[in-house]
């Protein structure tokens, strides 16, 4: 102890360190005066704070990336629709394999489905924050057969999927209640009914476009609606249904 | 829309705000980053469905820190964790003669039991005092000095290869 006044009688060196070594930011107001007293102290109280600097830099490990988004994803599905992952997954494997069965034969409300099943089949897709190039957007959309009147900006994931009939692209993009799914689905030879209806605590928009079906999928059907008509700002579609198989002359590019 | 706007915002930015913090907290509770951020999805969750009985804002990270220390227990329920505090002189620390650099203290932290790893990550994470942490824990500010006190000795004898003892000289 360096000091013997009064003060450090009361509060010494033991004090300040047991004080120190429990909470180097918050030092009292006697330890702080024995600190200035103290050179024993002040040289203790040096070591120490280079140390909570290495500790504090040892805790603050890597944070994944996304991962506030993906806590607010998962908070919206479940608040959106009471069903647990497990029986999610379930849904999705069997569903899958049902809607490539049905996808020909059963419309409108298969069609439905299998959008929901698609997006629930991909929940990463949801959790993306890469912002997608808006010129390669368009580009997608346009070997789809759209025609981009204002290109899309807040893109956040694009692959191409295998889907019953070929490949389909699978969009994900911004809107202002949260991400909602853009599916560009090639049709056949059936004619595609505009269609509004949710499945499985989900809203899906269904319409003819394109080389196809276009389906936005969303948290319900207000939203799906909504997210369509956000779409057609950005897109519009040839104003026949789909094409033809003849018609169909260019392929979604990977 | 079920959810009011303003409980939707004030979760978001909660959870943006605080998601990174819980989720170092958390992995330093299970050394897993895949449980960790599972702890983390979980704990939002079910701050979600409480959080319409939050009364003072200013708590909100230290309630989730809570939950995050509840979820973790019950995933590890049945699994026993050195909750029992221990005796300074047991403690099972590398001591290293070498300068301790950054992923050598994180061996060191993450070797420390954990009734001492968890009130010293706290700190150096959140900052909270000892008696916000000791209200966390569900202890008290007395043991939770002691606790940090412990934690830091047994930091610095490794970082100096000097063995840890009860007071400072």
């Amino acid at each position: 102890m360096s000091s013997l006044d009064d003060k450090t009688m009361t509060f010494n060196c033991i004090d300040f360190r047991r004080e120190k070594l429990a909470d180097p930011r918050r030092l009292t107001e006697a330890a702080e005066e024995h600190l200035i007293a103290c050179p024993a102290c002040q040289a203790f109280s040096r070591r120490v704070n280079a140390g909570e600097r290495m500790l504090q830099q040892t805790v603050a490990i890597d944070v994944p990336d996304g991962l506030a988004e993906r806590i607010l994803v998962g908070s919206r599905a479940r608040t959106r629709s009471p069903l647990k992952l497990w029986a999610l997954a379930a849904s999705m494997v069997l569903s899958l394999g049902l809607g490539v069965q049905y996808w020909h034969t059963a419309p409108d409300r298969e069609r439905v489905a299998l959008a929901v099943e698609h997006v629930m089949h991909e929940p990463e897709a949801l959790m993306s924050t890469r912002l997608i190039e808006p010129q390669r957007v368009s580009q997608v959309l346009e070997s789809f057969g759209a025609e981009v009147k204002v290109p899309m900006t807040a893109v956040r994931y694009v692959k191409l999927c295998p889907v019953p009939g070929g490949t389909g692209w699978h969009i994900v993009f911004d809107t202002p209640k949260g991400p909602a799914t853009l599916l560009l689905l090639p049709q056949k030879d059936e004619r595609v009914r505009t269609i509004t209806a949710s499945h499985r605590g989900m809203g899906v928009h269904v319409e003819a476009g394109g080389q196809g079906m276009v389906a936005v999928v969303a948290g319900d059907t207000d939203l799906a609606r909504e997210a369509a008509g956000m779409l057609h700002q950005h897109v519009s579609w040839a104003p026949s249904a789909a094409l033809t198989v003849n018609e169909r002359g260019v392929r979604p590019r990977s | 829309m079920i959810l009011g706007f303003s409980k939707r915002k004030s979760f978001e930015q909660a959870v943006r705000a605080f998601s990174p913090d819980l989720y170092r907290f958390a992995w330093w509770l299970c050394r897993d980053k895949f449980v960790a951020e599972d702890l983390v999805q979980e704990t939002f969750a079910r701050a979600w469905k409480s959080w319409d009985d939050i009364k003072d804002s200013a708590a909100t990270k230290s309630w989730l820190i809570t939950i995050v220390r509840r979820e973790h227990a019950r995933l590890y329920e049945r699994k026993q964790f050195d909750y029992v505090d221990v005796e300074l002189e047991d403690l099972q620390i590398a001591a290293d003669h070498e300068p301790i650099e950054l992923f050598e203290m994180e061996n060191l932290l993450g070797s420390l039991p954990l009734t001492l790893r968890e009130p010293l990550v706290l700190q150096a994470l959140g900052g909270f005092s000892c008696a916000e942490i000791a209200d966390m824990l569900d202890t008290t500010e007395g043991a939770v000095m002691t606790r940090l006190t412990r934690a830091r000795q047994a930091l610095r004898s490794a970082l100096t290869g000097q063995p840890a003892r009860r007071a400072e000289s």
